[in-house]
């Protein structure tokens, strides 16, 4: 334990105190399962610390090698965890398939793919770091299920109501069971390798014994649905895997349902991107050069310095340098505070993101008022900010050895940036009516006034709105 | 000599084969003092390879260990070394003063600082190596002089002609010189602390013995002049300092003139930061964040895609992006084949820099070309590139993790380029007027037609040529 004290030692000069003394606590206390895939959103709530500050600590934690970050993709449906790895990078299939639910999904950053937290062996030994060794209720909730599902505690209590019967098959073994089938759909389902067969009871009750045999292999493929009747039925399974099973046969209950419906706010793989001590530790190394992950929505805010060039010339090259380089960190400041990242700068523009348009706008109003203090401060004056934002879908991906952002809602922001003129914030309809923009901009006193304007290379006129 | 083999053998794969052949014979056979300081621009015209190969070739082999780069600040008057360090961080002064000039140099990237490179002492003992144990030609010939100083052949007649007396002064020593000052201008000079005293000896001769004692400390080394008569002088020398010094009377006539402005061309840190193989290897560690360092000539090149934005609405964000990254990796071989560095891209833009204006000229014609058979390639016309060409100076920064430039110079660049249509290159004054490009242009039959253009931002208008 002393190294990880140690550990501990670093990030608290890194990371929020705060943060990490309940990180610290976390680690030493808390029961296993609490160590494993943690949820960040949620540890955050319960400490009642900023769910940035907790980001940020956890990432520190994860540099330093006291936990280990894990990008797993989920299924929207059932929440279950369909992939999960150490890395973005393998998050590389045009589609995941989810077994039980029998459908298939694109790796959608901000909706399909959650990043989660487990503590390091080297921290503290957890059950979770030998998962084939987890009691079933266990595995299911540490790793079969995503952090974005607020499990019960009497979690084996519903399992083992929702369930006919469930077995612990060793690699390579073979097992019979004998049971009475009721007139319901029941699913056979295995939790390791995610194989699911759908049996549809149905039909005339039989005395005469029905047969079925199942093995479970390293190949993922739908299945049919197999109709059988009510009665008894001899299951014969075979794992030709190299780790242990856990097949089960499920009823789909009410309590099952209602269980799997207890979502809870998970910290997406968006939301990482677009947070600054991410982009910081990580940079580029995040995304693969020919990967080009799918966001759905993502928000741009574009800022430049309009009288920069005027200002080069009056004073000069240094002293403008400084004084653009002041008003750099001042920017990178507020969009940090704002849980959003710098993805670049380029002259004296920056282009930032936001994981939701609220955010964005935030700091967009608080990004006029610092220009404000800076020119009274300073010889910027004809400094203005000129600040655009749009929000949609786009692609991750990687450009010129940095995580960047593609597609025609980064063209769209940047057009709205080139609009503005003058202390007036530019923003895009889905920008403006998002109900947390809505709020932020009401409690401050802005009323944003629509306006019908032609963008560069886009063919409709948009209704970009000024916030005076 | 069998860990150099190997060291060699690894560079083969990285860098081409007939260099490499050179470079590696270089090392095994030549004398040690070609393997101190070598001028890399000398060393190619000497072998008959290619500029760019050659200074590709020796960065790898730097990376590798075969050799250590060194960055020495260079006196423009006399052609000394005045500062010398393995890191461009270490050129952190405003000014440089040369004793022996008496004059005080700001540090200029393409005139005042050069790049050498000197054999790793694990790969071959060199004696310069020991620079402390040099003899006196020597230690002038490869520790005080750049590598821009084209040594005589008849070197060690020349000094023997204009020297008075030398002396070799270990540390802690005292020395008299007793010595008859002829009516000249003779400087006292020590090439390794560069002290220096001037003394002016004029008026009537005289048998009187005169008296001087110069003391070299650490701290601070001899300057300034004294008036003297010809006649006998009996010089005391100190050497406070705990190397050897290398103190002599140097008489500042024709012969000392001729052969300090014996100069040929060098690798300037301008040409080694516009160096694509260099920004890939170094990147960002070259300079501090709080460093700006001035560059006189830079010459900037922007391209943009025209209609990108209507093309992802057309094809989609995936399939533009693919396009546009093929577009960037051809854009990227054109630039680094003509001697540039791409410094960022912005968008579907690309910003890129070249040590003359004729490069970059060059490397706008093809990829103009390339832009056609790209899309002649996909037969359409979806990639069509505008171009901007500026040359001027700048400030050479670390901006959002990157080395980036600054100043006017960049933002006219930039600027020129939006005033550009499909397929029209355009270009300032200074680019076209550069005789270079004059016959670039000529041979390749293109006439630049002038247009006076008002710039955004810039007081003046512009005289903008276009390039049909």
């Amino acid at each position: 334990m002393s190294e990880a004290k140690n550990l501990f030692g670093v990030l608290r000069q890194s990371a929020d105190p705060d943060a990490a003394a309940a990180i610290e606590a976390l680690v030493e206390d808390a029961p296993d399962r609490a160590l494993s895939r943690i949820n960040v959103l949620d540890f955050a709530a319960r400490n009642g610390i900023d769910e940035e500050r907790t980001i940020g600590a956890f990432l520190h934690a994860a540099r330093l090698g006291l936990f280990e970050l894990s990008w797993n993709v989920l299924c929207p449906s059932c929440g279950g965890i369909i992939d999960a790895s150490a890395t973005l990078k393998n998050v590389n299939r045009p589609e995941y398939y989810c077994a039980w639910c029998a459908a298939g999904y694109e790796p959608i950053l901000d909706e399909i793919v959650e990043v989660t937290f487990t503590v390091n062996r080297r921290a503290r030994r957890i059950a979770a770091h030998t998962p084939d060794e987890l009691p079933l209720a266990e595995y299911f909730r540490q790793v079969f299920w995503s952090s974005a599902i607020d499990l019960p505690d009497n979690l084996d209590e519903v399992i083992e109501e929702a369930t006919l019967d469930t077995i612990e098959l060793p690699p390579g073994e073979k097992a019979l069971l004998s049971l009475q089938l009721p007139a319901q759909l029941i699913f056979l389902l295995d939790p390791v390798t995610h194989m699911t067969q759908f049996l549809d009871v149905k039909g005339e009750p039989t005395r005469e014994r029905q047969n079925l045999s199942f093995a479970f292999d390293k190949v993922l493929a739908p299945t049919e649905t197999i109709e059988l009747r009510p009665g008894p039925l001899r299951l014969s399974l075979e794992n030709r895997t190299d780790r242990r099973v856990l097949p089960g046969l499920w009823i789909a209950t009410d309590k099952l349902h209602k269980l799997l419906g207890r979502r809870r706010p998970f910290l997406t793989a968006k939301r990482l991107l677009t947070n600054q001590v991410f982009r910081d530790l990580y940079g580029a190394d995040t995304i693969d050069v020919d990967q080009r992950l799918k966001i759905t929505s993502l928000t741009f805010l574009f800022t430049d310095l309009r009288g920069s060039t005027e200002l080069y010339e009056r004073v000069g090259d240094l002293v403008a340098f400084d004084l653009v380089r002041a008003h750099f960190e001042a920017l990178n400041g507020i969009i940090a505070g704002e849980g959003g990242a710098v993805v670049k700068t380029s002259g004296d523009a920056v282009m930032a993101t936001f994981s939701t348009p609220d955010r964005g706008v935030a700091a967009a109003l608080r990004m006029r008022d610092a220009m404000r203090d800076f020119r009274d401060a300073r010889a910027g004056d004809g400094l203005l900010l000129k600040i655009g934002l749009h929000e949609g879908p786009c692609l991750a991906v990687v450009l010129d050895q940095r995580q960047d952002y593609f597609g025609r809602t980064v063209n769209i922001a940047a057009r709205v940036q080139d609009l503005a003129d003058s202390r007036s914030i530019l923003a895009t309809g889905p920008v403006v009516n998002h109900p947390g923009s809505s709020k932020l901009l009401e409690t401050n006193g802005f009323k944003p006034v629509p306006h019908q304007r032609a963008l560069r290379g886009v063919a409709e006129e948009m209704a970009v709105y000024e916030i005076p | 000599m069998s860990e150099a083999g190997s060291l060699f053998t690894l560079l083969r794969q990285s860098a081409d084969a007939g260099v490499v052949a050179a470079i590696e014979e270089l090392v095994r056979d030549a004398p040690d003092d070609a393997l101190c300081r070598v001028n890399v621009v000398e060393f190619a015209t000497k072998t008959g390879h290619d500029e760019e190969l050659v200074i590709a070739a020796f960065l790898h082999a730097a990376r590798l260990g075969i050799f250590e780069l060194a960055w020495n600040v260079l006196c423009p008057g006399c052609g000394g070394v005045l500062d010398s360090s393995a890191t461009l961080k270490s050129v952190n002064h405003e000014a440089y003063d040369c004793a022996m000039c008496a004059t005080g140099y700001q540090p200029t990237l393409d005139e005042m600082v050069e790049v050498t490179f000197t054999v790793s002492r694990r790969v071959r003992r060199i004696a310069a190596h020991d620079p402390h144990e040099l003899p006196f030609n020597d230690y002038f010939r490869q520790v005080f002089w750049g590598s821009g100083f084209a040594v005589p052949e008849d070197f060690e007649q020349v000094v023997e002609e204009i020297t008075l007396d030398a002396i070799e002064l270990p540390p802690g020593e005292k020395a008299l010189l007793s010595l008859q000052l002829p009516a000249e201008f003779v400087i006292v000079m020590d090439p390794v602390t560069h002290g220096t005293q001037f003394l002016d000896v004029k008026g009537e001769p005289t048998r009187e013995r005169q008296n001087l004692s110069l003391v070299f400390d650490k701290v601070r080394a001899p300057t300034g002049t004294t008036t003297m008569r010809p006649g006998p002088l009996r010089l005391s020398l100190e050497n406070r300092t705990e190397t050897r010094l290398l103190p002599g009377l140097w008489i500042a006539g024709d012969k000392l003139h001729e052969l300090l402005g014996r100069r040929r061309p060098f690798l300037t840190a301008k040409r080694l930061l516009t160096n694509q193989v260099f920004r890939d290897i170094y990147g960002t560690d070259t300079i501090d964040v709080e460093q700006r360092l001035k560059i006189t000539s830079l010459t900037f090149l922007f391209t943009d895609l025209k209609g990108s934005t209507e093309l992802y609405e057309r094809v989609g964000d995936l399939v533009a992006f693919d396009l546009v990254k093929a577009h960037f990796r051809v854009l990227n071989e054109i630039v680094a084949s003509e001697a540039g560095a791409v410094v960022k891209t912005i968008g579907d833009a690309v910003m890129a820099t070249f040590p003359t204006p004729d490069r970059a000229l060059s490397a706008a014609l093809r990829m103009r070309e390339a832009m056609r058979d790209l899309n002649d390639g996909h037969r359409r016309e979806d990639l069509l590139l505008k171009i901007g060409i500026h040359e001027g100076p700048c400030l050479a920064v670390v901006l959002n993790d990157r080395q980036d430039y600054f100043g006017t110079t960049v933002n006219i660049a930039a600027r020129v380029q939006a005033l550009a249509d499909s397929r029209t290159i355009l270009a300032t004054r200074s680019v076209v007027a550069d005789p270079q490009t004059s016959a670039l242009l000529e041979t390749n039959g293109l006439k630049p037609v002038s247009q006076s253009r008002a710039l955004r931002g810039i007081a003046d208008e512009v005289a903008v040529y276009e390039i049909p």
